[in-house]
């Protein structure tokens, strides 16, 4: 059994994130610490403004927010539809609750973790319109075990992609995700890298390596210069799919969350990532 | 099934490591993937400039012992089950190469013949630092008599290299993490705190990996294990880097001292 973080904003749970790390952790068995991040300015606050009046309702039944008008019993009420919801789907959970500043102790909390399931909303109160925000950025850059961002629910996955540049960073995601999801290895998976070579870099070595893993691999080049460019083309004609990527920082991802003209591009992706670095 | 690696030199690979090897395929199934080189020190090779390549010296005696050790290698995986392909070089070898291999690869095994230096019979400290530092997936070395583990022995001191090192491990090498295994709080200059040991998050995460586990609070020397001061057959010791084993000195390979061992396999995964 693993231990696997899954890391919200107390006033705003992400439910679809929440979805994701409970499926996450009923089908490898794990336990579920969940760390909400709260406003330390919440008692001050006399009154709620904009919350969304039915943020969990088809996975936890009706809210009910009447009589919850302050931030901090909205925090509490979150809370305990983590609980609640993890007691439905029988998976042994923790709570912490952290101060909004408090990212080093989060870190340390990564640490002990085996994985790590954030929302693409995992935002601090004043930061919900960023992405990523500064909290959700830390945890891909730092964070000591690997993230997932998921962005909706996750219903059926057909696929799973992984982004492979031959490097390091790369195979070592490859390598965690078939450790600590094991339980995709009935999927097909697709080894996709972008560039102008014949076949995917060290072919027979990677193949040897997922062979022990997977039984059903294809391997797809996908031409073109602008690889965080091309290869958000690929993946955003995937439907069900679980995208697997490198370091954050580096290479594709780097490029896909560059702010453009509209909102960086991996943004636009339904599909859930998986990021760790070397 | 998880990918491993084993390296040898051509003179011969230990028949402790194809007992380990044994023991883990009857945990989980492996994927033996055996790299064999001519004669030239597998550690020499890590330890040269990584962008030259290397052209070995390779006469028809080194050819014959390299198909022997091959022979040796095939028959015992077809005799014990196991799933194998090879990886054979005529006389030249480029670093990069090898570090792919160890990039595809979730383990790598070695002797300790590999990491021996003369006939003092201890480990070449800057050889496993180094080692360590170019492999790409978590290295174990495996003395040449040892017990099969029954125990193992966590050395920690809190750092991130120290809690990578137990995890990969369980994901790893499952069948071994069950059994009794201690947390020794590690004596060294970079231990943040003894007081890590108590940390609500380490018993948080050792109970789901390490069933039997113990935490031992008071500070050790690791090292008395290699020392044969304290050894206890069938022992398995796990560590972050070098960095964690008390005497090396951080960032410093060079620093790093030559330690004896006395029949503990060592488990290091650098991050």
């Amino acid at each position: 059994m693993k231990k696997i973080l899954f890391i919200t904003n107390a006033c705003s749970l992400d439910c679809d994130a929440l979805d994701v790390a409970c499926y996450i952790a009923t089908n490898a068995k794990a336990s579920l610490k969940g760390l909400f991040f709260e406003d330390a300015d919440a008692a001050r606050d006399a009154a709620l403004s904009g919350l969304d009046p039915d943020p969990c309702g088809d996975i936890l039944g009706e809210p009910d927010t009447i009589g919850f008008e302050t931030t901090t019993e909205t925090q509490a009420l979150n809370i305990q539809r983590f609980r609640k919801l993890c007691e439905k789907r029988h998976i042994s959970c923790t709570v912490r609750c952290l101060g909004k500043d408090n990212i080093a102790e989060a870190l340390i909390e990564s640490r002990f973790a085996d994985l790590i399931v954030a929302g693409e909303r995992t935002a601090a109160p004043d930061e919900q319109d960023h992405f990523p925000a500064t909290l959700l950025k830390t945890f891909l850059q730092k964070a000591e075990c690997p993230v997932i961002v998921a962005s909706e629910r996750m219903t059926y996955i057909e696929e799973v992609v992984f982004a492979y540049d031959g490097s390091a960073s790369a195979v070592f995601a490859i390598r965690q995700f078939a450790y600590l999801l094991p339980f995709f290895d009935s999927k097909r998976i697709i080894v996709v890298q972008v560039g102008d070579m014949p076949a995917v870099s060290y072919k027979q070595q990677i193949s040897e390596l997922l062979k022990g893993y997977y039984s059903q691999i294809g391997y797809e080049v996908v031409h073109g210069e602008d690889p965080a460019f091309e290869l958000f083309n690929f993946l955003k004609r995937r439907d069900h799919c679980f995208i697997v990527m490198g370091a954050y920082g580096r290479a594709y991802l780097s490029q896909l969350f560059k702010d453009s003209t509209a909102a960086p591009l991996i943004q636009l992706l339904k599909q859930p990532v998986f990021i760790t670095h070397f | 099934m998880i990918k491993v690696l084993i390296a040898s030199e051509g003179t011969g690979i230990s028949p402790a490591v194809f007992e380990f090897v044994k023991q883990m395929n009857a945990q989980t199934p492996v994927l033996l993937a055996g790299l064999f080189l001519p004669e030239s020190h597998f550690i020499d090779l890590l330890t040269r400039n990584a962008y030259l390549a290397q052209a070995l010296p390779c006469d028809k005696k080194m050819h014959r012992e390299l198909v022997e050790i091959v022979y040796e290698f095939i028959n015992f995986c077809k005799d014990n089950n196991i799933c194998y392909s090879l990886y054979s070089d005529s006389g030249r070898f480029e670093l990069p190469e090898l570090q792919y291999e160890t990039r595809y690869a979730d383990l790598l095994i070695v002797g300790e013949e590999l990491l021996k230096t003369g006939a003092a019979g201890s480990w070449c400290g800057r050889c496993l630092a180094d080692l360590i530092r170019d492999s790409e997936c978590p290295v174990i070395v495996i003395p040449q008599t040892f017990t099969a583990p029954t125990k193992n022995i966590i050395a920690f001191d809190g750092t991130a290299a120290a809690v990578y090192a137990l995890k990969q491990f369980s994901y790893l090498l499952p069948g071994f993490a069950v059994n009794e295994t201690l947390f020794m709080a590690v004596d060294n200059h970079i231990a943040e705190s003894a007081a890590v040991l108590n940390e609500k998050q380490l018993a948080e995460l050792v109970k789901s990996h390490y069933p039997c586990y113990r935490i031992e609070v008071e500070a050790g020397n690791i090292l008395k294990y290699f020392s044969g001061e304290m050894n206890e057959a069938g022992t398995v010791i796990i560590a972050g880097s070098y960095r964690t084993l008390p005497g090396f000195s951080a960032g410093c390979a060079n620093l790093a001292p030559d330690i004896q061992c006395q029949g503990a396999p060592l488990f290091i995964a650098s991050y």
